[in-house]
């Protein structure tokens, strides 16, 4: 299983390749007014425009200072398309399955809904279809305007 | 003392009494009818003898001497008044110690008190008796005994007067000399009294005299020492102004050194401060270029981070590619690689470039206080040229003082040794005054003892 692992704030996060389109340096994040916090922006991808969550505001962690350099993880689940923000990106990892623990017990908030294992080394595996479709972190404006 | 008691006096040592009188008459043979004619020519006397008395004026006055006397106020009348009483007198017919008293009493014929010795007492006797004899020969000359016995009675009673006029001259003498012995003794010893007086201030004058000379010889004795040691002060005066002179035209000579060298360091401080401050212009420069390297660097990164992203971004398809993509992901791998070491290589220059600009600012700090240090600097050699010269007049100034004083001192010199002459002068005159003070001193008591002698001498003398 390929792995791209990423960190943002104090934490580690990895994406499976075969939902990754690509990595982009965040030069300019346009901000959108009347959504929730953990939308950082808008950006300008080939002509596309693509939302940049940032995991960090959504499950409530400490996002800690920007980085210098931050990236946007360009994620593809079915027609959605999104932005994650990052603040480094490490090398692909290629994981066996049974080196993958399932979620601790003890998250019972939002990060048991989008996290579907930890690594040894203390990546959360992200669930991007789960993130990508739960449609109560949509914005209700237009929505499949803004799918596309 | 009246003159009639003067003369009883002078009588009584002559030893006239009664008994000389006796014997007096008996040597002329003066008798009773002697006295009987005498009385008879009484009248006849009298009664001419105005006429007498004007013949002898006459007479007198054909002598200088005579003339002077009588040419005296009432000189004339007082004579004639004595004449008249002695020639009067003599025809009183009674010649006992009465009338010899009378005549020893009486001027003899005004003679005396006019001052007329006795060659005038008998040139008017004489006078008198001729014109007597010529009354007795116009009277008795018919009668040869009776004119004979009146020449005699005349002659004899005439001798007798004599004796006492005589005897009279003699007490007057005698009296006469006693006044001038006593006199004579009296002003001698006034005049030795007046000389021991002197002799006894001379040697008063001699011994205040002889003190203060002894006096001045030791303060002309102090004199000459403080003479002395002001000379030598002089001379001590004279050498350290030429000691100073010399020490100040060596140090003219140093200040004019220490200028040129002042000038010297003003001179490589100006070319200091250019070479500073071109050193500061150079470091600028260097400070721009590395700030240009910077940004060169920065570009280097950026490229870099493109070529990471690139790289993963290949090695992400060349994962999705699979088995045909395991190659292409060792490449960009690499690729990885060769961007993160670039990017290491960028923040070591980066690192190394702000130490590069650290040293440079610092350099340029230092190289502007050096500048600032150097403007002191050339301040300070200029205000210690400014001093150097002052000091440089002031030296001048002094060793023209020390000239001047030089000069003095040798003046001074030359007055003291001219005036150390004149001490020695007075010295020697002082010794010499000494000397005549003691001579003095010496004439002095010898005079004092001669006065003693003089003393002794009145003495026996007045015995």
């Amino acid at each position: 299983m390929h792995l791209i692992a990423f960190s943002r704030g104090d934490h580690r996060y990895g994406i499976e390749l075969a939902y990754l389109s690509e990595i982009r340096p965040v030069t300019r994040c346009t901000p959108v007014p009347g959504v929730p916090p953990f939308y950082v922006g808008v950006i300008h991808v080939r002509g596309d425009i693509i939302a940049v969550l940032d995991i960090a505001v959504l499950f409530g962690r400490e996002p800690g200072a920007a980085a210098a350099e931050q990236f946007a993880i360009v994620v593809t689940s079915g027609d959605i398309t999104a932005g994650l923000l990052a603040d480094s990106v490490d090398d692909v990892h290629d994981l066996l399955p049974g080196r993958i623990h399932p979620p601790l017990t003890t998250f019972t908030d939002r990060r048991e809904r989008y996290i579907s294992g930890l690594s040894q080394d203390g990546v959360s595996i992200l669930d991007v279809d789960k993130l990508l479709h739960d449609e109560r972190l949509w914005v209700r404006q237009e929505p499949s305007e803004e799918r596309r | 003392m009246s003159k009639a008691s003067n003369d009883a006096k002078t009588a009584e040592l002559l030893g006239i009494d009664d008994a000389e009188i006796a014997t007096r008459r008996s040597l002329l043979q003066i008798g009773p009818d002697d006295e009987a004619v005498m009385s008879g020519l009484d009248a006849v006397s009298r009664a001419r003898l105005p006429e007498w008395l004007n013949e002898i004026e006459a007479h007198f006055r054909a002598f200088p001497e005579a003339a002077a006397a009588l040419n005296e106020a009432g000189a004339v009348e007082a004579m004639k008044t004595a004449q008249e009483g002695y020639f009067g007198g003599l025809t009183a017919g009674t010649y006992d110690e009465a009338f010899a008293l009378s005549r020893l009493s009486q001027d003899r014929a005004g003679t005396s008190s006019a001052g007329l010795g006795p060659q005038f007492y008998l040139a008017a006797y004489s006078l008198f008796v001729r014109g007597l004899l010529h009354e007795i020969f116009v009277r008795y000359g018919h009668d040869a005994a009776l004119l004979g016995s009146a020449i005699e009675a005349i002659v004899k009673t005439m001798f007798l007067d004599f004796s006492f006029a005589l005897h009279a001259y003699v007490a007057s003498g005698k009296a006469q000399e006693e006044q001038l012995k006593r006199s004579f003794i009296h002003q001698l010893t006034n005049a030795a009294e007046q000389l021991n007086q002197a002799s006894l201030n001379i040697l008063m004058a001699t011994s205040a005299q002889s003190t203060s000379a002894s006096q001045q010889a030791a303060a002309i004795n102090e004199i000459t020492s403080t003479i002395n040691e002001v000379k030598q002060t002089s001379q001590q005066a004279l050498e350290k102004a030429h000691g100073v002179i010399d020490v100040a035209e060596r140090s003219v000579e140093a200040s004019k050194v220490g200028g040129r060298a002042v000038e010297q360091s003003i001179e490589g401080m100006h070319q200091i401060k250019e070479q500073v401050e071109s050193i500061a212009e150079k470091i600028l420069a260097l400070s721009e270029q590395t700030q240009m390297i910077g940004e060169i660097i920065a570009t280097v990164n950026d490229i870099a981070e493109q070529s990471k992203l690139l790289a993963l971004n290949a090695s992400i398809e060349a994962a999705k590619a699979g088995e045909h993509g395991k190659g292409f992901a060792v490449v960009s791998m690499e690729i990885r690689n060769l961007a993160e070491q670039s990017k290491q290589a960028t923040i070591q220059v980066r690192k190394i470039l702000g130490e590069i600009q650290k040293a440079t600012n610092s350099a340029v700090i230092v190289t502007e206080e050096g500048s600032k240090r150097v403007e002191t600097g050339v301040e300070l050699a200029n205000s210690a040229g400014v001093n150097i010269h002052q000091l440089t007049e002031a030296i001048e100034e002094s060793a023209r003082m020390a000239k001047q004083i030089a000069a003095s001192a040798k003046q001074q010199s030359i007055g003291m040794e001219q005036v150390s002459i004149a001490m020695g002068n007075i010295n020697k005159a002082s010794t010499e005054n000494v000397k005549s003070i003691k001579q003095t001193e010496q004439v002095s008591r010898s005079l004092g003892a001669l006065t003693g002698q003089i003393n002794k001498l009145i003495e026996e003398f007045s015995k």
